[in-house]
């Protein structure tokens, strides 16, 4: 947020732009419908354009040389929530599925850049055209929160979403808690011992100091 | 992991969490026991996962920043100094939930302009809102009110949240500024009423404020009250757009003044700004808020809040002030916290009105009724109004009187004959009801009720009723009556809704058609013409579907949908075609004839001549030629030749006797109705000096509109009758008429006023009536009556009484006397033309006499003249006929 300047005219879209939001809002309500097929589509846009955005937003010339996923996503959302009037059921959905999509892009970035590290492999890096995403320290981060996380929800399928929204679409514990239509205070306590949890397991396998 | 040994390293976790840390490892050795794996894992999370949300990881960090490798909250202090719009933010003043609040200047250098910019965090409302912002963004520009702080500026910061730029207020929330200044409660309702009205407009412009509090209600240093936020809480929550309210855990809510629909997740509106309104008084009087919700988890508050009246502020405030809470602002405040919006009062307007009725010792509307109450507050204000009074006592006694008489010659069937008697006897006794608290043997200070008491205790009587709905109807009509000639126009036209409602529960069409002629009526008065004509035209159409296309119910409603019409000619041609029939059909209620008064006429026809152009057209209008007909050109009803339809039954009545002797009374009534007019003095029975003084009930007058009508006294009564007379002494029944003549006069003159302008309006009548039938007259009466008139100053009558006098004297053998007509004619056509129009109907007739009278004396007359006033008087079928016969004798010579 920090240092601002007023930005994204309404109008500041490309006809592409439009295009693809539109097919966008369309999945997702289809999406929300109960339509599960949907489902792909949405992730296949939703991926496209949150990559795009984080691409823009390195290489603009501000020096931002940070990531910000709730940044991403709420630039998506408010682009698309700019063009399309979404019921709650969609917003639900559009952010359930951008929150397992940007999971799935920053690891697939942090994969990559491991096996390029690690391999030596001339591989082209395809997010952010070598650009500096993420540090080594937070790759290394991401990818051992990436197996908890799955261990996680092997044990509590909830409370691996609630992490999930939380830290890739950056929706805040009330948020998520109108989101699912129960008590915020509950699912504080939920996320507490979630993210302690998670904490801990990413500490043991990195081997920081407790 | 599977899912049972997570559930227990939560459990145990959260638990632990929850201790005081030197507590924990005494819980741990117990809850874990001998599984040191476990228990050593929950000590790691206790490690990092410990209270707030601390040093966490890199990654979390960077996930979550917002491009500062921060969370929104821990950037704030490096936002001082930043940019945001137009804006440079400068200071922090505040934080809450949903974003922080900050001074800001404006950055671009423009000028000098400080403003509370405030940051929205992130998130996926903060998208929502962003899309939302547009829209309602130009209502709240629209909210330009000195104490409603002014929406300056938004837009979107680049990553996507919302922020806006309000005016600056440098103030104190109203609460600590009363508290402060330890301000009487006088002038603290003096404060909330300022708030009120603030609320009232932003209302007004569909703003519903939805977070009224203390806080958001700043007093500046010069002590004046400015809202903040207007319309925020529904710019920060798209929900409130949509149709899904929001459930739960609404981070927006203000829980401790959330008005209980909020807290159910209903709908709010503007109801919600009355309950907030309500608790806002609440604390300013009693100097605590009205529900104790600290402590208590949101649940509680909405259990608290939904379901258990508030106390009376008296009853928590201090016991200084409590005295003067007790009672009024007692129910008042109870009023406007009532848990069902719907029954709180209606609208912000209403909660400030019954504030200021309180202020002015008036009965205030949120109060139950008892009789105690009214008559402490009526004493208190220590005044009389006993003309209003009787005005009143008039009213409703007219109204009983009529549905009597409703009840007993006009019903068609006779189901509706004993419906309508039993409904008469129900509406008396409620009214009787009603004036025996006006009793001072039943209750102490009882005969200084004022109107306002009655109408209140009417008001209130009616709301609660457990009369019929018919019999409701009726008095919610005759309520409105009175709110309409106390030209409390809101409140009558609410009484006809009211009474609208009843008539429909009822099923009572009669009464319904009624109420809504009533309220269109109502509506011209106080919107004009423009805003009834489709109310009046909707009000026709029902009529004429109820009572068919003629009748005389459809008169009154005829009439005044034409007044509304701006084609004069295309209402004056509808009122020819239709109100004829109408007048003349058989039934129709009393009530109906009642409001038939030929002021109606009058008002009419004096609106026709302002439309078409003055006394022109009123003369066209008065042309037989031009289809005749007519309402009637607007003539003084003692002229020879009052009546005014030569193509009808009276045709020629000037010239002599009606064609048939054997009129039906329904024609005399047509002919009083169509052709008395009082154009030219429209405001003459209401200002004439010395009517009926102490009666009280003189017409009034209200924008041209005669409203009032009662009592055999009532000058539209007496001139109705006069009328009568004057159509019986010149329709062939002069004994009838010269009867009722003498019959009124007495009356009046044992009134003890024998010099009043009615007396000698009817003595001049009178005397033109035996003039006209060339009965013997006394010219010696005639002067004295002249004298007599001289001393009101009324010219329209002076001239009619030098006129009656020049006339007497001509027809006088004495010729001595010619001279003496001559100049009180002279003096007649002077005065027509200085005061009244020049063309006053008369003024032919009057240029004939003066020519036979200057004959008479032997002076030389103009012959061309004389003939073409002589043409202009017979085409009109009026005037003097032993004056005209000379006249044409003069010229035949």
């Amino acid at each position: 947020m920090g240092s601002s300047a007023p930005s994204l005219p309404p109008d500041a879209f490309l006809a592409y732009d439009r295009a693809m939001y539109e097919d966008l809002a369309a999945s997702i309500k289809r999406l929300a419908g109960g339509e599960t097929a949907a489902l792909d589509r949405v992730v296949q846009l939703l991926y496209d354009e949150l990559r795009g955005l984080a691409r823009q937003r390195l290489r603009s010339e501000r020096g931002e040389h940070t990531l910000g996923a709730t940044a991403l996503v709420n630039e998506a959302y408010l682009r698309l929530a700019r063009q399309h009037k979404l019921d709650v059921e969609s917003r639900t959905q559009f952010f359930a599925v951008a929150s397992t999509t940007m999971r799935r892009i920053l690891v697939d970035y942090a994969r990559t850049r491991t096996r390029v590290k690690r391999g030596g492999v001339q591989e082209r890096v395809p997010l952010e055209d070598d650009l500096p995403f993420l540090s080594d320290r937070e790759t290394d981060e991401l990818l051992a929160l990436e197996d908890a996380l799955v261990r996680l929800a092997e044990a509590n399928p909830e409370a691996a979403s609630l992490v999930e929204h939380r830290f890739f679409s950056g929706l805040t514990v009330e948020e998520i808690a109108e989101m699912r239509g129960v008590s915020s205070r509950t699912l504080q306590r939920e996320w507490v011992a979630a993210r302690a949890w998670l904490r801990k397991e990413v500490a043991r396998d990195l081997g920081l100091p407790d | 992991m599977d899912s049972s040994t997570w559930q227990r390293i939560e459990q145990l976790f959260l638990e632990a969490l929850d201790r005081d840390p030197a507590e924990r490892r005494a819980f741990l050795d117990e809850a874990c026991g001998q599984d040191l794996t476990l228990r050593q894992e929950i000590e790691a999370m206790l490690g990092v996962g410990g209270d707030g949300e601390g040093d966490g990881l890199a990654i979390e960090r960077t996930l979550l920043n917002e491009g500062q490798g921060r969370t929104f909250e821990e950037t704030s202090t490096s936002r001082a100094g930043s940019r945001v719009g137009a804006w440079r933010l400068e200071r922090l003043l505040g934080r809450g939930g949903m974003g922080e609040v900050w001074l800001a200047a404006r950055a671009d250098g423009g000028f000098e302009q400080k403003c509370a910019v405030k940051l929205v965090r992130p998130g996926w409302r903060a998208a929502e809102l962003a899309a939302n912002f547009g829209r309602e963004r130009q209502l709240l520009a629209r909210l330009v009110h000195p104490n409603i702080a002014r929406l300056l500026d938004g837009g979107v910061t680049e990553d996507g949240s919302p922020f806006l730029a309000m005016e600056f207020v440098d103030g104190e929330p109203i609460t600590a500024w009363c508290g402060a200044r330890r301000l009487p409660i006088r002038e603290r309702l003096a404060l909330f009423r300022v708030v009120c009205a603030a609320v009232r407009f932003a209302h007004a412009n569909l703003v519903v404020h939805r977070d009224l509090k203390p806080a958001n209600i700043l007093v500046t240093a010069d002590g004046r009250p400015i809202l903040l936020d207007f319309g925020i809480a529904k710019l920060l929550d798209p929900d409130l757009s949509g149709s899904a309210p929001t459930r739960g855990d609404d981070r927006l809510l203000t829980p401790e003044y959330a008005a209980p629909e909020q807290l159910r997740g209903e709908p709010t509106t503007v109801a919600t700004d009355v309950w907030a309104l309500g608790a806002l008084l609440f604390e300013l009087l009693a100097g605590r808020r009205p529900f104790d919700t600290s402590g208590r988890s949101i649940q509680a508050i909405e259990q608290m809040v939904c379901h258990e009246p508030p106390p009376p502020p008296s009853a928590v405030a201090d016991p200084q002030s409590s005295a003067a809470l007790r009672g009024d602002l007692d129910a008042i405040v109870g009023n406007a916290l009532r848990s069902e919006p719907d029954r709180r009062y209606a609208s912000v307007e209403q909660l400030a009105e019954d504030l200021d009725r309180y202020l002015a010792d008036l009965p205030v509307r949120a109060r139950p009724d008892t009789v105690g109450y009214r008559i402490r507050k009526s004493v208190r204000r220590h005044r009389t109004a006993f003309l209003a009074g009787c005005a009143f006592v008039g009213l409703v006694l007219t109204f009983a009187a009529s549905s009597l008489h409703q009840a007993s010659s006009v019903a068609r069937e006779r189901d509706r004959a004993v419906t309508a008697n039993h409904d008469s006897e129900e509406a008396i006794a409620m009214l009787v009801d009603l004036f025996r608290l006006a009793n001072p043997k039943v209750t102490a200070g009882g005969d200084t009720l004022r109107v306002d008491d009655l109408v209140g205790l009417m008001t209130e009587r009616l709301e609660h009723s457990e009369e019929s709905p018919r019999v409701r109807a009726k008095l919610w009509s005759t309520l409105a009556e009175v709110h309409h000639v106390r030209t409390r126009l809101d409140e009558a036209e609410a009484a006809t809704l009211r009474g609208m409602a009843a008539a429909e529960e009822a099923q009572a069409e009669p009464e319904l058609l009624h109420l809504r002629h009533q309220r269109a009526v109502i509506v011209q008065f106080r919107d004009g013409a423009a805003a009834a004509e489709p109310l009046l035209r909707e009000s026709v159409r029902q009529h004429e579907r109820y009572y068919g296309v003629s009748g005389a119910e459809l008169a009154p409603v005829l009439q005044d949908w034409t007044s509304t019409l701006t084609d004069r000619d295309a209402a004056a041609r509808v009122l020819d075609r239709v109100l004829p029939d109408c007048l003349a059909a058989p039934g129709g209620s009393n009530r109906d004839r009642r409001r038939l008064q030929p002021d109606r006429c009058e008002s009419l026809g004096a609106r026709r001549a302002r439309g078409a152009g003055g006394v022109r057209a009123r003369l066209r209008h008065a042309d037989p030629g031009s289809g005749g007909g007519q309402c009637g050109p607007a003539l003084d009803p003692e002229q020879p030749g009052a009546v005014r339809r030569p193509n009808r039954a009276f045709r020629g009545s000037g010239a002599g006797p009606a064609r048939d002797p054997d009129q039906p009374p329904s024609h005399l009534r047509r002919t009083i109705v169509l052709g008395r007019g009082k154009l030219d003095e429209p405001g003459r029975h209401a200002r004439a000096p010395g009517e009926i003084p102490g009666s009280g009930r003189g017409p009034r007058k209200r924008g041209g509109h005669h409203l009032l009508t009662i009592g055999a006294d009532h000058a539209e009564v007496l001139a109705m009758q006069s009328d009568l007379a004057s159509a019986l002494v010149r329709g062939g029944r002069p004994e009838e008429g010269f009867a009722l003549y003498d019959r009124l006069i007495n009356h009046l003159q044992a009134q003890a006023v024998p010099e009043s302008t009615r007396v000698m309006q009817l003595q001049l009548a009178r005397t033109r009536g035996r003039l006209h039938l060339g009965l013997p007259t006394s010219i010696a009466q005639a002067r004295r009556l002249t004298r007599q008139v001289r001393g009101t100053a009324n010219p329209g009558l002076l001239a009619n009484a030098l006129e009656t006098e020049g006339l007497i004297a001509l027809t006088s053998p004495d010729s001595g006397n010619a001279a003496e007509a001559r100049a009180a004619l002279r003096e007649a056509i002077e005065l027509r033309r200085s005061t009244q129009f020049a063309e006053h109907p008369s003024a032919p007739f009057l240029s004939v006499a003066e020519s036979v009278a200057r004959a008479a004396a032997g002076v030389p007359i103009d012959r061309d003249s004389l003939a073409a006033s002589l043409r202009q008087c017979e085409r009109w079928g009026m005037a003097h006929p032993g004056t005209l016969r000379r006249a044409r004798r003069l010229l035949a010579d």
